[in-house]
């Protein structure tokens, strides 16, 4: 179930191991980025996602493998992002955008995308959790970096915190690639066009998100306006990329398929030749969650 | 904002250069007091006891202020060193400093920042003893003085530059504070052992009572020892860094 590598990608890596003395954190990775993508990279509790992170911001150290990184400015965000607590968050941006060299009135600006204009000049001892890694989030981004590396920007946070952090990401499309780290499925599945499945080091699915929920084998579910005829299910039951049609009540049945092009080229035919009234034809997306737990199972 | 900025802020929004110069300037001042009123002290504790003691000198008040500042003082200079110097102590602290500027640029400012915090805290001190000591006891070469008190600051740079080898031992600020007061003592023992001691960086430990009574000529080969350690441990703290991981 690995797809193409893309045309261009930003991060690429080849059989990439890490081994901490007898743990192997990393068991052959091979990741691939594409340019402008927003990449989710998911799996479970030491999948081993910040340990491939620090590799590609260039903290750690692979013990074997290669590394491939086109970016010329990266900014990357730990799983904890901390400050000197007597500094303010002003001066925690105005340090990081004079290390990168950004002019200085992109400090103001970042602070107000982070939702922190009003608090800029407390000291950050006293910030949430929620703030600290919107300040950090801050901090990453005013570099303007073609490339960013988050660990976990969402975790710990309350709903309106992720939705904050979820919407600085939507933003940041388009404006440089995004790979970032979570366990929060559906956070992945909203905001990221691409993603990487990890689990006990070792990547069990690379590619497009929307690949990866309609997978080889779907469902469509068509409601008619009529009982369903049963020279209709039998027409369906005939055609060679039908793998089941079941009834959900007299109008409606899903109908499994086992090639999605050539249900996507047929399967209207099919009804019309029926002459059935039709309400709907849904496809039905397997949530990331049921693919994520079928692959990490 | 940058990183020598951070480094100022460092010491006075934490507060840390008003206790350097706190604990150096109470044993400043009663360094002198302490050896002026030694024996007035002693004959009231002792009750009717004859303590025979020679007359203070004002050497002991610069000596008695000595004593202090090499434990307390010097224990003080050391933890606020490490707090600055331990780079890696927090991972996400070191995440944010280490993807935005290298380990040199990181470091210059926070040794140098380090060592002028301690050297003014030891400098106020060194201060308060010697008017303390010119009102109570009597006057001191000053030319001695301020090359006793030069020697003292060479040692705080040798302490800070022990503070930056543990660092690249141990991550912890607590450990590496830690780790270099245990060599500071170590070393400080090791120099008990005239021969040796000559030579160590020891030797500059509260050397100012000494210097002011004997002059300096005896320190050249403990200041070859010490220039050369300060100026050894920066590389060899740069390569051990430039492998580790955070
Ligand atoms: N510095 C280290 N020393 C030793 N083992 C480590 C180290 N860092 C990570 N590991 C181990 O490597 C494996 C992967 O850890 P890693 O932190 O990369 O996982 P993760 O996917 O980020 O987990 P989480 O979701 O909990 O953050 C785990 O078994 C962990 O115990
Ligand atoms: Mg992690």
């Amino acid at each position: 179930m690995i797809s193409e590598p893309p045309a261009s990608t930003v991060v690429a890596t080849d059989g990439l191991v890490k081994r901490y003395g007898s743990v192997t954190a990393l068991d052959g990775v091979s990741l691939a980025v594409p340019a402008g993508s927003v990449y989710g990279l998911v799996g479970p509790n030491g999948a081993g996602k910040t340990t491939l992170l620090g590799i590609l911001a260039g903290l750690r150290r692979p013990t074997s493998g290669s590394v491939r990184v086109d970016a010329e400015e990266i900014g990357v965000l730990p799983d904890t992002p901390t400050f000197d607590k007597w500094l303010t968050g002003r001066e925690v941006v105005e340090l990081a955008a004079s290390l990168t060299g950004a002019p200085a009135d992109r400090s103001a600006v970042v602070l107000r995308d982070a939702g922190l204009t009003a608090a800029a000049d407390r000291r950050v001892g006293g910030y949430s959790r929620g703030m600290l890694q919107r300040l950090g989030l801050a901090g990453s981004v005013v570099g303007r970096p073609d490339l960013l590396l988050l660990d976990e920007p969402a975790a710990a946070l309350d709903p309106a915190g992720r939705r904050e952090v979820l919407d600085l990401i939507t933003r940041l499309r388009g404006q440089a690639t995004v790979v970032f780290s979570s366990h929060i499925l559906d956070d992945v599945q909203e905001v990221s066009d691409h993603v990487g499945i990890l689990a006990e080091g070792r990547l069990r699915y690379q590619g497009s998100l929307a690949d990866l929920l309609v997978g080889e084998r779907t469902r469509y579910r068509v409601e008619l306006g009529t009982r369903a005829p049963e020279r209709l299910v039998a027409a369906l039951g005939r055609q060679r990329w039908v793998a089941e049609v079941r009834p959900v009540d007299d109008a409606t049945f899903e109908v499994e398929v086992t090639d999605v092009d050539a249900a996507e080229r047929s399967l209207v035919e099919v009804l019309a030749r029926a002459e059935v009234p039709v309400r709907s034809i849904v496809p039905h997306r397997r949530s990331l969650e049921e693919v994520f737990l079928e692959l990490t199972a | 904002m940058n990183l020598d900025r951070l480094e100022r802020i460092r010491l006075v929004r934490t507060r840390r250069i008003w206790v350097l110069v706190g604990v150096y300037v109470f044993f400043g001042v009663l360094g002198p007091v302490t050896a002026r009123f030694l024996p007035e002290l002693l004959a009231g504790l002792g009750q009717g006891v004859p303590v025979e003691l020679p007359p203070p000198t004002p050497i002991d008040g610069i000596a008695q202020f000595n004593g202090n500042a090499q434990q307390l003082g010097l224990l003080a200079a050391v933890f606020v060193a490490a707090a600055a110097v331990a780079l890696d102590a927090n991972r996400g602290m070191a995440v944010f400093l280490r993807t935005r500027a290298t380990v040199p640029e990181l470091l210059g400012p926070r040794l140098l920042w380090a060592w002028i915090g301690a050297v003014v805290g030891y400098t106020a001190g060194a201060w308060a003893a010697w008017g303390g000591t010119v009102l109570l006891l009597g006057s001191i070469p000053l030319d001695r003085f301020l090359a006793g008190l030069a020697l003292e600051a060479l040692y705080l740079g040798f302490a800070v530059a022990m503070v930056l080898l543990a660092s690249t031992y141990v991550r912890s600020t607590a450990a590496v504070g830690g780790i270099a007061v245990g060599v500071l003592i170590v070393l400080g023992i090791g120099s008990l052992y005239r021969p040796v001691g000559v030579w160590l960086p020891s030797a500059l430990a509260g050397a100012i009572d000494a210097v002011v009574r004997d002059g300096i000529s005896g320190y050249w080969r403990s200041v070859v020892v010490t220039v050369g350690t300060i100026v050894a441990t920066w590389p060899i703290a740069l390569r051990r860094l430039s492998t580790r991981e955070i």
